[in-house]
């Protein structure tokens, strides 16, 4: 009976051991990948941001209030597309992640995702896929899919991406 | 008597008094002082341990109490291996509660939280406008579907409408068509 207690002990250990360890397995499994540019961005860099950067009230209170943490996963290898490919079939329900949105326009495949984390807390997933190049956004904080559309109304991609290129325009090679 | 005896009756008494006699010695100190020739010296001491011997144990008191002390060690000895064994239930529980707290503490360890890339915050705002740039466009697409299958729907109910109205005027036709 008391070697059984010590069992159901450990094993509940053991669950929350590789519970926790889960959470943190997608920025580790794209960051192993040495054909994918992987940028994670923590709370602390987003408060320096915040503090050094001009930035209008909105876009400050967006990144000091509501987001914890962002990673940016991309690729413009077949290896890296398709890993990132493999990796979107886990965020399924089973592992708590609902699907918000789905286009597909024959040039881009889009997916969003959301998971709650906990009350208020979310993190959502951005997935970007097309033949040429794969982009996935993870973003967490205390984020309402409401909030994203006020908030990012305005926001050009194609902009976005070229001043990112002209500031780091290095990437892995096929 | 004979001076041997005496001799031995002495050593008894002696003994006796010591409390350093066992069964058998007072069984023969009974005996002896129960001996008709027993010299006068000895009476007293004839009827002191008389007098005793009503107070003494029943026959086999000694085996009897030989028996209990054995039993005593016997228990003793498995009061011992109980606590023995119990000694490695807690070693069992100390290991495992070690075990546990030393893969909580290596997996806290091993995947303490993450550190950010190297960046500096200007490309950290970079990356993160584009993050949200990427997010902003795919939602915007979703809003550009939503908006597309309402103007289709919305085209479904006017060529419905204009049907309708083939069917009740008939004078529409035309006119309906042109307008879808």
């Amino acid at each position: 009976m008391t070697m059984k207690r010590i069992f159901i002990i450990i094993m509940l250990a053991l669950a929350v051991a590789v519970n926790a360890h889960a959470d943190t397995s997608l920025y580790e499994k794209c960051e192993k990948q040495k054909s994918l540019t992987t940028v994670y961005v923590t709370r602390a860099m987003l408060d320096m941001v915040v503090n050094t950067q001009p930035l209008d009230e909105r876009t400050k209170a967006l990144l000091s209030e509501n987001i914890d943490n962002v990673l940016i996963v991309t690729s413009e290898v077949d290896k890296g597309i398709e890993f990132l490919a493999k990796l979107s079939k886990d965020f399924t329900s089973k592992n708590g992640y609902e699907m918000l949105m789905q286009i597909n326009d024959g040039k881009e495949n889009v997916n969003v995702y959301q998971k709650k984390i906990s009350v208020g807390n979310n993190q959502y997933v951005v997935s970007v896929r097309s033949e040429k190049e794969s982009v996935m956004i993870v973003m967490e904080g205390m984020l309402k899919l409401e909030d994203m559309v006020r908030m990012t109304g305005v926001m050009d991609k194609n902009r976005a991406k070229s001043k990112l290129k002209s500031a780091k325009p290095s990437k892995p090679t096929k | 008597m004979n001076i041997d005896t005496i001799s031995r009756l002495r050593a008894l008494l002696a003994a006796y008094y010591a409390g350093e006699t066992s069964e058998s010695d007072e069984r023969e100190l009974h005996r002896l002082l129960g001996d008709a020739s027993l010299p006068d010296e000895f009476e007293a001491d004839r009827r002191m341990i008389s007098a005793m011997s009503l107070f003494a144990p029943s026959d086999g008191f000694e085996k009897r109490l030989s028996d209990k002390i054995d039993q005593m060690a016997t228990d003793e000895t498995g009061r011992r291996n109980r606590s023995g064994r119990f000694n490695i239930t807690l070693l069992l529980r100390v290991a495992a509660s070690l075990v546990v707290a030393v893969g909580v503490g290596a997996t806290l360890f091993f995947h303490r939280p993450q550190s950010g890339s190297d960046l500096t915050p200007e490309e950290a705002y970079l990356q993160t406008e584009f993050a949200l740039a990427v997010f902003a466009d795919a939602l915007n697409k979703g809003c550009d579907g939503i908006r597309l299958a309402e103007g289709s729907a919305d085209d479904g109910v006017q060529k419905a409408l204009a049907s309708i109205g083939i069917i009740v005027d008939g004078s529409g036709i035309v006119e309906n068509d042109k307008t879808i």
